[in-house]
């Protein structure tokens, strides 16, 4: 093979869809590299679209890849996609790997390069003219025909460059190697190497592929000079020379650069099917750059069409209170996401894989919430090497590691410590009225294992600690709150969850996951005649099972059982409602509840089936039945989606299902609220389309209404209870309806620029009970706009930003005070609930990102500017002490944070 | 309490938000740009003390308020109201029960207290309820004591409205608890016989007249004579509803016309907050700029924890930093 041959053509390179299958599309949500000055090739790699091209390349010669004998003995079977790089004469120039087999290391990735390198296509052409054009290329590795491996591979043909035959007689390894990407140290795995020089009149080369470990190797190179290149796509061209001498054997080891380092390059879109009316997916690398976020994994859901902008970290989808939203890991409950009530998430972004929402209409696979679901993916490690990395901001430290266990498995740990205390404990000054004897603090611990011992089953364990503490010393009780008696305030949160996952596929019809959840909640705050202590083990088991009956029916059936044990002495204030302001908490009405030992078995079964009744329509009919234990009853929830792709850009789509949950648990309590009180209900409905006209765009329009019904209410009823009077406090008699729409516009990477615009339209209104009149939920905001762009820069910058503009919350204002002489303060007198409204809030965030690229390991550091221009926005209306004057408490002004980041 | 589930705690978790943000202060009256809580501006009324403190049946309690005018204000009128169950205070404490349901609750009995009691600088309740009656409805509303507590009595509610010259006016209310069994120890009003400045090392007696002069913008030692004798020991219910001897927690709240107290309040808790540390403050008066006055008052209310209410006054010169 000559240098020349081994200088592929890079000056139109094109990324184009094929049909049937047999050319998968995925070169535009690609950043090719650009070659240094200097560098081989000469042209500018150039992005053509598709459509532009007046012929795609149609393949006229197919060679059968060899099947590895090992897998074949094993009954396994697996698919590689390509990347194969056809000059204008239609031959295959090159071969990459875009997607290696599943398992790895059996010889697929090696065996299908071989073939795909004697493969013939017609030429790619554009305007008339021939084109080289990149594509990529599933080779489906099938057991058939049983034919025995060990057949010699289809000849290569004319042209083609084939692997060194190793000589029939004892074959010497006399250059061998390992190529691994700069910085990451990753196998480059399925990278054609080339060695090559000019022998006498006519040129010599050959190619050998890496295996999954990146390593090479050459049989009986003759003595002298070789020139070796290796140019795998989306790297830098790598070129050096090597002196072969008699007897001697040459092991080098390659670092190869990546053209760029920025997360978007690396994103894998594991594009499983859209079955959701809404369903917006985020992969960690993405979320990791997200500005206004400082890194933080969870803070990005709030980017997201349909959820409203909160100051604590609540989750508030399509209107509905935060607690009527779950948050969920791997498809299993867990109590808390944030560290501090919204300061950080308890999840590092290392050990996560992406973040799924949902904001209504979501599978029967989920239950127990009335508005929306977020369900936080954990990786599925697949360390080639030991890794990880070590990230350091104003706000606390983090680490993690992650390792291979054999060929069929990794380990990783991850742990972080905030150091808020020791800024605060500096800041706050000797003189202070208050002392911080522990000063707010978090540490969260992770340990994350998969192990797939066989293709059939997948083993997975994960292990998560979490703990926050606070403690503060007043000097002067009272001026907290005259009636405070004490003088110490301190708050821990400790939980941790274990969460074991089998999961078996012994076939492609046949799919079974089992999860089993366990674990601790603990909430401990003291603070005078306040107390809260709760401490709840609970255990969930979830299983699905998914059967496929041809190519139109499957069907998912489950069980998801929770149970949990209680253990609470709480003597608080009754907690402001939906609707209540938290300024009228009353310190002098306590009330005191001791639960021991409760326990609670929640059930629930569903069922949900996949139907394509035509090719392009598919129906999601499904069924799920809750049994609540708390308040001893069932619910039957039906639900129903379709999607039908109108066009290969057009689909429509529509979804409507009932939604249960339970009270929360104060409500139920007997000291604190009800315990006749039923599950709250909700019918969503939606319907919408979505377009995308060009790869990297697309377009999402949905209309939604929610019903709610059984809505728990404040009320000042009294009932007759045992022969005495008593106050019901809530009962069902709420309703609410929220409506409106989502459009969200996403533009994936493609001329160097990602992002999304997601407007939402929203109004949600409750009545409750004992009141006539509609009114606003606490957190309905009608116009909610987010854009979110990030722009890849040369040199590995990005540079990224947010901006919001959402409609100020509704709040209640204060009509009057009377001073109450008892407790020395003015209480406020409200005028309608949610009458009022904050101006609206403004805010742009910026985030710049840089990588320098090490031989071993690559450093970065990250500016996050939350709030640019320093807008006071309001988050609701502060008083003086009588009430007689107003002003707007602003949020966050001006936040710089700053954060370095060393991955190796 | 019925079975709990862990996913379902947002209510708990709620209450806890705001008991985190009331320890942070950012609750109503604690926001930066205003005027503190105990600087004396406008028309305020500043207690109301009851003598004796929870009347006895058929006993007759005395109402007066400290009401505090700025200079060359004065008080225009005064109003005396009461109800024996009033609604929430965040809808200002509507009477919820008329005279003639209170009439007919109390079997036609023509001896009643009338709701409206006077405009007088001072008001007068007799204790003329039914013990019967009042214990009765309390035996209903023994689990209810966030509905009412009657641990010290019943409580009524007790309200006046005050109107200055100048049209300020400000609503007050104030619990009455009206005793109804002999198991209700009685509780005296707390003592506190006058204020102290600490001037060149030596206690000065803060009069009426502002004998005493205090430097602007600078800290001043200044002390409430609460005598430690006065300080009762009673018996309480714990969380349980069981007897428990208790003694009696003082809050003394610092009011004044010119500049900031190092605290608005401070307390005595047994065995927490010693008394010495609870009758000291220190207060910087402003300067001339802020305070163009050359005197100004100082206040200090001390309540105890069971209604009981008493206060000191006094006035100061206002001389020039050192």
């Amino acid at each position: 093979m000559s240098a020349g041959r081994a200088r592929r053509a890079r000056s139109a390179r094109a990324a184009l869809a094929c049909a049937a299958g047999l050319v998968a599309w995925l070169g535009a949500a690609r950043s090719w590299a650009q070659p240094p000055p200097g560098a081989v090739g000469g042209g500018q790699p150039n992005e053509i679209e598709a459509g532009k091209l007046s012929k795609v390349p149609k393949q006229t010669k197919f060679v059968e890849a060899e099947y590895p004998k090992d897998a074949f003995d094993k009954g396994i079977e697996a698919d590689v996609i390509l990347l194969l790089d056809i000059s204008a004469e239609g031959k295959v120039e090159s071969v990459g790997i875009a997607q290696p087999a599943e398992p790895p290391g059996m010889g697929f990735d090696e065996a299908a390069m071989v073939a795909a390198q004697q493969f013939e296509f017609t030429p790619a052409e554009m305007n008339g003219k021939p084109i080289a054009v990149q594509i990529t290329y599933r080779y489906r590795f099938t057991i058939k025909a049983r034919t025995a491996p060990g057949e010699t591979p289809a000849a290569g043909g004319p042209g083609t460059a084939t692997r060194p035959t190793a000589p029939a007689r004892k074959p010497t390894v006399n250059f061998a190697g390992d190529l691994i990407e700069r910085g990451t140290r990753q196998p480059l795995a399925g990278v054609v190497v080339t060695v090559f020089r000019d022998d006498g009149e006519k040129a010599t080369g050959f190619e050998a592929p890496t295996d999954a470990a990146g390593h090479f190797e050459f049989f009986d190179l003759a003595p002298g000079s070789w020139k070796v290149l290796a140019d795998p796509p989306g790297y830098y061209p790598f070129r050096t020379t090597e002196t072969i001498t008699a007897g001697q054997r040459i092991d080098a080891t390659y670092h190869v650069e990546r053209a760029s380092y920025n997360p978007y390059d690396v994103t894998v879109t594991a594009a499983r099917p859209r079955k959701e009316v809404s369903r917006t997916v985020l992969s960690a690398d993405e979320i990791d750059k997200v500005p206004g976020g400082a890194g933080d994994p969870l803070t990005v859901v709030q980017n997201f069409a349909g959820v409203a902008r909160s100051l604590e970290g609540f989750l508030v989808v399509r209107g509905s209170a935060p607690e009527d939203s779950q948050f969920f890991l791997d498809g299993t409950t867990i109590p808390f996401i944030y560290h501090f009530g919204g300061l950080k998430s308890v999840f590092p972004i290392g050990i996560l894989e992406s973040i799924e929402f949902y904001p209504g209409n979501f599978s029967p696979m989920y239950g127990r919430a009335t508005g929306g679901i977020v369900d936080v993916r954990l990786k599925e490690l697949k360390p080639k090497k030991v890794g990880g990395y070590a990230d350091v901001s104003l706000l606390d430290t983090g680490v993690y590691l992650e390792m291979p266990l054999g060929k069929k498995g990794g380990l990783a740990v991850a742990g972080r410590r905030s150091y808020i205390d020791g800024v605060l404990n500096l800041a706050v000054p000797d003189d202070a009225p208050v002392s911080l004897v522990t000063a707010p603090v978090y540490y969260d611990f992770h340990l994350l294992g998969n192990y797939r011992p066989s293709p059939a089953h997948d083993l997975r364990g994960f292990f998560l600690f979490s703990d926050d503490r606070l403690e503060i010393l007043f000097d002067n009780p009272t001026d907290v709150d005259p009636g405070f008696e004490g003088n110490t305030f301190s708050n821990a949160t400790t939980f941790y969850r274990s969460l074991l996952t089998y999961r078996y596929v012994p076939g492609d019809r046949f799919e079974n996951t089992m999860r089993v959840a366990s674990g601790r909640d603990k909430i401990s705050l003291q603070g005078g005649q306040l107390r809260f202590d709760l401490d709840i083990f609970t255990t969930q088991l979830r299983d699905a099972a998914t059967a496929r009956f041809g190519k139109r029916f499957a069907l998912t059936a489950g069980a998801d059982v929770l149970f949990s044990q209680t253990d609470a002495l709480i003597t608080l204030p009754l907690p402001p409602k939906e609707g209540e302001p938290p300024t009228d908490f009353d310190i002098e009405n306590l009330v005191t509840t001791d639960v021991k030992d409760q326990r609670a078995l929640d059930s629930a079964g569903f069922v949900e089936g996949e139907v394509r009744v035509l090719d392009d329509l598919m129906l999601l009919p499904g069924v799920r039945l809750d049994h609540f234990d708390r308040t001893d009853s069932y619910g039957v929830q039906p639900r129903l989606t379709a999607r039908w792709q109108l066009s290969p850009t057009l689909t429509a789509k529509g979804g409507v299902g009932l939604f249960m949950q339970e009270p929360q648990l104060d409500e139920t309590n007997s000291d604190f609220g009800n315990p006749d009180l039923e599950p709250e209900r909700a019918l969503h409905t939606s319907a919408g389309v979505e377009l995308k006209p060009r790869p990297w765009l697309s377009f999402d329009v949905t209309a939604f209404y929610k019903n709610l019904w059984h809505l728990v209410s404040p009320t000042d009823r009294m009932v007759m209870d045992g022969g005495e009077m008593r106050p019901l406090l809530y009962d069902n008699g709420g309703t609410g309806d929220v409506y409106g729409a989502e459009v969200v516009v996403r533009h994936d990477l493609n001329a160097n620029l990602t992002g999304w615009v997601a407007y939402t339209l929203s109004r949600a209104e409750r009545e409750d009970s004992d009141v006539g009149d509609k009114r606003l939920f606490d957190f309905d905001q009608t116009h909610i706009l987010t854009v979110v762009a990030s722009y890849v820069l040369p040199r590995n910058w990005l540079v990224s930003g947010r901006f919001r503009l959402v409609s100020g919350n509704p709040n209640t204002p204060v009509i009057n005070a009377v001073y109450n002489a008892g407790s020395d303060k003015y209480d406020p007198v409200f005028g309608a609930v949610n009458s009022d409204r904050d101006r609206p809030f403004h805010q742009l965030d910026l985030r710049i990102d840089k990588r320098w690229i090490y031989q071993s390991w690559i450093f970065g550091a990250y500016l996050d500017i939350q709030n640019v221009y320093n807008k006071a926005n309001a988050e609701g209306v502060s008083y003086n002490f009588d009430y007689s004057e107003s002003k707007a408490e602003t949020g966050l002004p001006l936040l710089t944070i700053f954060g370095l980041k060393a991955e190796f | 309490m019925t079975p709990t589930s862990p996913v379902h705690a947002a209510g708990f978790r709620r209450a806890l938000v705001v008991a985190l943000a009331l320890s942070a202060g950012v609750s109503a009256g604690c926001s930066e740009g205003f005027d503190p809580y105990n600087r004396l501006t406008g028309l305020r009324v500043l207690a109301i003390q009851s003598e004796p403190v929870a009347p006895a049946p058929d006993e007759t309690t005395t109402l007066t308020p400290l009401i505090y005018l700025p200079p060359g204000d004065a008080v225009a009128s005064m109003s005396w109201s009461w109800c024996p169950y009033a609604g929430p205070s965040s809808q200002g404490y509507p009477c919820l029960i008329s005279e003639e349901q209170l009439a007919q609750l109390a079997g036609g009995a023509d001896d009643l207290p009338p709701y409206d009691l006077g405009s007088g600088e001072t008001a007068s309740f007799d204790h003329t309820l039914d013990p019967d009656l009042l214990a009765s409805v309390c035996a209903g509303a023994a689990d209810q004591p966030e509905l009412l507590d009657c641990e010290e009595g019943f409580p009524a509610r007790v309200t006046l409205t005050v109107r200055s010259d100048s049209g300020e006016e400000v609503e007050t209310v104030r619990i009455l608890h009206l005793r109804f069994t002999d198991d209700q120890e009685p509780n005296q009003n707390p003592v506190v016989d006058g204020l102290r400045a600490v001037v060149d090392g030596g206690d000065e007696v803060i009069g009426d007249e502002p004998t005493v002069t205090l430097p602007r913008n600078t800290d001043t030692v200044v002390r409430a004579d609460v005598p430690d004798d006065v300080i009762e020991s009673y018996t309480g219910t714990d969380d349980d509803g069981q007897p428990e001897e208790r003694v009696e927690e003082l809050v003394l709240t610092w009011f004044v016309e010119s500049g900031d107290t190092k605290s608005e309040r401070t307390a005595f808790i047994d065995e927490i907050e010693p008394l010495e540390d609870a009758i000291e403050n220190e207060w910087s008066p402003d300067g001339p700029d802020d305070y163009p006055r050359d005197t100004s008052q100082i206040v200090v209310v001390v309540r105890d924890d069971r209604d009981g209410v008493a206060w000191a006054s006094g006035s100061v010169a206002l001389g020039d930093a050192p």
